[in-house]
């Protein structure tokens, strides 16, 4: 199978057919009389925008509102418009200018805001080429391929029929990324150019591993977190029970803190897993103890006292982490990888209890570690966060010994025996546990799976479920299932009572375990 | 009053200067509620960033944020016109507010 690589600033999975968006059309040297029109035309737009615009992307549209309606802004660029003659080419400079200089500004908060100026440039310059990018057209199903794609133009996408982005440029940084991971659409970018042979055909988007593959790959795992269908928002709303009157709860993923101010609480009976990794706003260094505090803090006050799982930084396998290296291996998925990786590094586990704890204030926390394998591995753990707890001594809070310390279970190793692992808690990753069980990678067409998971797959899930049942510990279920209705109705009955998806996959997960379908 | 006379200083200008707090310095949120509160005042308004050597009108978001004032510096301002003492003191403290709605929390 042909495999096109990338980075990952949206992890997830999703199969469709790989669509162009609408480029933005030739210059055609327009006189300076058009730019009044055009800018009108961009506050239109943006002002449509805006009303169903939340959070970051609100953020993001208002800024550009509110240049567009700066006076001295619009002076500016009509005054070089009929200076050179060329309404394009005066956006293109008075923008153009700014952009350098925010570019330059080797400040991440300034850096991000020249992007936000480059999209404003395009929908000037779009405006004044006479041309509306209707997304109206795009079919469902569409992995769409841009280039440099703009926070605005993500926005504009009708979402239920984009269901990953390929970015042939783009930065993991970017604010498209951030609005990407909110929203919880797989994304890949700085692919470099693509053929255009591949265009219009059927790809698997696979932004867990950083790899575009040609053809849509088989097995259950591919598809996680793909492509929800229509269902209401209101589905969201209130406890999930089954026809049968079992309560099945239902957390929330935290791939970007924007996700915080767009996903209601009311929703979720928790936070059950936050990618720390992908918080991080430094591609090249973790961020030290403050200000990884800081970015916690807001977790736990949105979850408003329900539990909030944090997992510790996941790494290794082919994703690296900044700043940490991990070692060249044949085989990275089956060398330092999870937990095995943060033991090479107790320096950065110590700082990250601290500062997970800090940011608690005595709150509930859960400590999630990542690919468990041996119960020694649960060991280190449960010492480290003995250790950080009492280094922090009364800045941990007063409840800070009731934090719990759960673990990933991705391997067979870690599912066979959980009882034998010190933990207070077990999140399921079924992505990893369908390959490392059937020893096929997931992009491997090795082995025709179907729709289901695997008879093995899921008596390895009913260990696990049992296993939290007899002991009292909670068992969930993270990555998304809600669109594979087999899958759902197979993890439903084998007693998971607990799943953990991003936020726009929850009205669905709810409507399929009120109504089994 | 034009914009050179300004840069000069002199009779007729009132100056203040306060320290940018915050997670994230002047960036698009605070640049956008300076400018606003700023043309809420008849004066003219002038802000320069702390080292910096232009003078650009605060009522234009495009210009404060192009200051690109971190958190921690300071910013200087300049007002001229009937209300220019009180558009220093209701901009100063904005500022010092770290730029949250007046009485809101």
């Amino acid at each position: 199978m042909n495999a096109f690589a990338g980075r990952v600033a949206s992890p997830g999975v999703a199969a469709g057919i790989l669509r162009r968006d609408m480029p933005l059309p030739p210059g055609t040297g327009r006189a300076a009389n058009g730019l009044v029109g055009a800018i009108a035309m961009a506050l239109g737009q943006l002002s449509a925008l805006q009303a169903s615009a939340r959070g970051l992307g609100s953020d993001i549209v208002q800024f550009q509102i509110e240049m567009l309606e700066d006076e001295r802004f619009v002076l500016e660029l009509l005054e070089a418009a009929i200076a050179g003659g060329d309404a394009e080419a005066a956006v293109a400079a008075v923008l153009g200018e700014q952009i350098d200089a925010f570019a330059q500004s080797g400040s991440e908060t300034f850096s991000a805001r020249a992007a936000d100026l480059a999209d404003l440039r395009d929908r000037l310059l779009a405006a004044l080429r006479g041309t509306v990018r209707d997304t109206a057209e795009l079919p469902e199903g569409t992995i769409l391929l841009v280039e440099e794609l703009v926070p605005t133009r993500f926005l504009e996408l009708d979402l239920r029929k984009v269901s990953g982005i390929v970015d042939q440029r783009g930065s993991t940084a970017s604010h498209v990324a951030l609005l990407a991971r909110s929203e919880g659409i797989p994304m890949l970018v700085d692919t470099g150019a693509l053929d255009e042979a591949l265009e219009g055909q059927a790809v698997t988007l696979d932004a867990a591993t950083g790899r575009l593959l040609l053809g849509s790959a088989p097995g259950p795992a591919e598809l996680e977190e793909g492509q929800p269908p229509a269902i209401a928002d209101r589905e969201g709303e209130g406890a999930a029970l089954t026809p049968q009157g079992r309560r099945i709860a239902v957390n929330l993923i935290v791939n970007a803190l924007s996700v915080l101010e767009e996903a209601p609480p009311g929703w979720f009976d928790g936070i059950g897993l936050v990618r720390t990794e992908l918080l991080m706003h430094d591609e090249t260094v973790l961020t030290g103890e403050d200000a990884q505090a800081a970015l916690y803090a807001p977790l736990f006050d949105w979850a408003q006292g329900k539990p909030v799982s944090i997992r510790l930084f996941d790494g290794g396998g082919d994703k690296p982490l900044p700043g940490l290296s991990v070692p060249r291996e044949a085989n990275p998925f089956l060398g330092v990888r999870g937990a095995r990786l943060l033991m090479r590094h107790p320096e950065v586990v110590a700082t990250q209890l601290r500062a997970i704890l800090r940011a608690a204030a005595g709150r509930p926390v859960r400590i999630l570690v990542p690919m468990v394998t041996l119960p020694a591995e649960m060991e280190f753990f449960r010492a480290a966060l003995a250790s950080a707890i009492s280094a922090l001594g009364a800045d941990a809070g007063p409840d800070s010994r009731k934090a719990m310390l759960g673990m990933m279970v991705e391997t067979p190793a870690a599912a066979l025996e959980p009882g034998s692992f010190d933990a207070d808690f077990f999140a399921l990753g079924t992505n990893d546990l369908v390959q490392y069980t059937l020893a096929a990678a997931r992009d491997s067409d090795a082995l025709e799976l179907g729709d289901a998971l695997p008879e093995v797959v899921l008596a390895l899930i009913r260990r696990v479920v049992e296993h939290g049942e007899r002991s009292g510990r909670e068992v969930t279920l993270c990555g998304d299932v809600s669109g594979r209705s087999t899958q759902l109705r197979q993890l439903l009955d084998c007693g998971v009572h607990s799943f953990s998806v991003p936020k726009r996959f929850a009205p669905q997960l709810k409507h399929f375990i009120r109504n089994g379908e | 009053m034009s914009v050179s006379d300004a840069k000069a200083g002199g009779p007729g200008w009132v100056e203040s200067s306060i320290v940018v707090q915050g997670a994230e310095g002047l960036h698009a949120r605070p640049a956008i509620k300076l400018s606003r509160a700023a043309r809420g005042y008849s004066a003219q308004i002038l802000i320069r960033a702390e080292g910096g050597e232009s003078w650009v009108d605060a009522k234009s978001v495009a210009k404060v944020i192009a200051l690109r004032v971190e958190t921690g510096k300071a910013v200087l301002l300049r007002a001229s016109g009937a209300d220019a003492e009180a558009a220093l003191a209701g901009l100063c403290d904005l500022v010092a507010r770290d730029f949250a709605e007046e009485g809101g929390a």
